[in-house]
C-alpha cells in the first residue's frame, strides 16, 4: 500500500512538472511594407519587439535582418491560398521565446530604423500556444505603411541671403 | 519614377509652405529625370523662417510619407 501510494506521489509529480515547465517556442516575424516588399537591412530594418499582451513582459526584441525579398513573387505574381511570399534570405526576425502556458503575445514592429522620418508602428496579437512554433509558411507577417521622403535640398536651417527661388529636392522611394 | 513598377505618376508629390510658423501655400513636386528624385520651388521673398513639408500620398491605396525642412532667408 505505501509503495502505490508513493507511486502515486511520483507520478503525480511528474505530470506536475511537466505541465508547468517552460517550453520552447519559436516565432519568425517579417515587417511587410504597403505596397512594397519587406522592411530588412537596407533600410536599417524594424525594431522587433514580443510582449505578454497581459502583463507587458518583454518576451524577446530584436532587429529584422536580411533581404527585401522576391521581387517578381511579392510584387508581380497571383498569390493563391498557401503560396509563401518569403524565403529564406527575406528579411526577419527570429527569435525563441519560453512560455510555459497559452499566452496572447503582442508583436510591434517599429521602422524602418534608417529613416526615422518615415517610421512607423504598428502591432498584432496572437495565441502562442507552448511549444507550438509559428515559422512555417511566412511566419507571422506585419504590414507597415509609408514612404521614404528624404529631403536632401536645401540643407536643414541653412540661412539664405535675400530673396530668392529656392529649389527643394527630395529622393522618394517605398520602403 | 513614372511609368516604373511604382509608378510615380499615381503618386500625388507636394511640398507644404509655412513662413515663420504659419501655412502659406504649396508647391508641385516634379520629377527630375533620375529615379526617385523630385524637386520643387519655393519663392523665398521675404525675411524669415520657411519649412517645407514634402509629401507623398497614394490616392489608390492611402499610403503616405514625408519628411519636413527649414530654412532662414536673410
Amino acid at each position: 500500500m505505501k509503495s502505490k501510494i508513493s507511486l502515486l506521489f511520483f507520478l503525480t509529480m511528474i505530470f506536475t512538472s511537466v505541465a508547468v515547465m517552460a517550453m520552447p517556442t519559436n516565432i519568425k516575424i517579417s515587417v511587410k511594407t504597403k505596397d512594397a516588399k519587406f522592411l530588412g537591412t537596407s533600410m536599417g530594418g524594424a525594431l522587433v519587439i514580443l510582449k505578454d499582451a497581459d502583463t507587458e513582459e518583454t518576451l524577446a526584441k530584436g532587429v529584422t535582418s536580411g533581404g527585401t525579398g522576391n521581387t517578381k513573387l511579392i510584387m508581380n505574381t497571383p498569390l493563391t491560398r498557401g503560396t509563401a511570399i518569403t524565403d529564406a534570405k527575406t528579411a526577419n526576425f527570429t527569435t525563441t521565446i519560453d512560455i510555459d502556458r497559452p499566452t496572447l503575445v503582442e508583436v510591434t514592429a517599429f521602422g524602418p530604423l534608417s529613416q526615422r522620418q518615415a517610421a512607423n508602428r504598428v502591432s498584432a496579437t496572437q495565441w502562442v500556444m507552448p511549444g507550438k512554433d509559428i515559422t512555417g509558411g511566412d511566419g507571422w507577417i506585419l504590414e507597415i505603411p509609408g514612404f521614404v521622403v528624404d529631403i536632401q535640398a536645401p540643407s536643414n536651417h541653412i540661412k539664405l541671403t535675400g530673396a530668392q527661388d529656392v529649389q527643394i529636392q527630395a529622393n522618394l522611394t517605398m520602403m | 519614377m513614372p511609368g516604373g513598377m511604382w509608378n510615380s505618376d499615381k503618386f500625388e508629390v507636394k511640398g507644404l509652405v509655412s513662413f515663420n510658423g504659419a501655412p502659406v501655400g504649396e508647391i508641385d513636386m516634379n520629377y527630375s529625370g533620375k529615379p526617385s528624385q523630385f524637386s520643387g520651388t519655393v519663392k523665398a521673398d521675404k525675411k524669415g523662417v520657411y519649412q517645407v513639408t514634402v509629401y507623398t500620398y497614394d490616392s489608390e491605396n492611402g499610403n503616405t510619407g514625408l519628411d519636413c525642412v527649414s530654412f532662414i532667408i536673410n
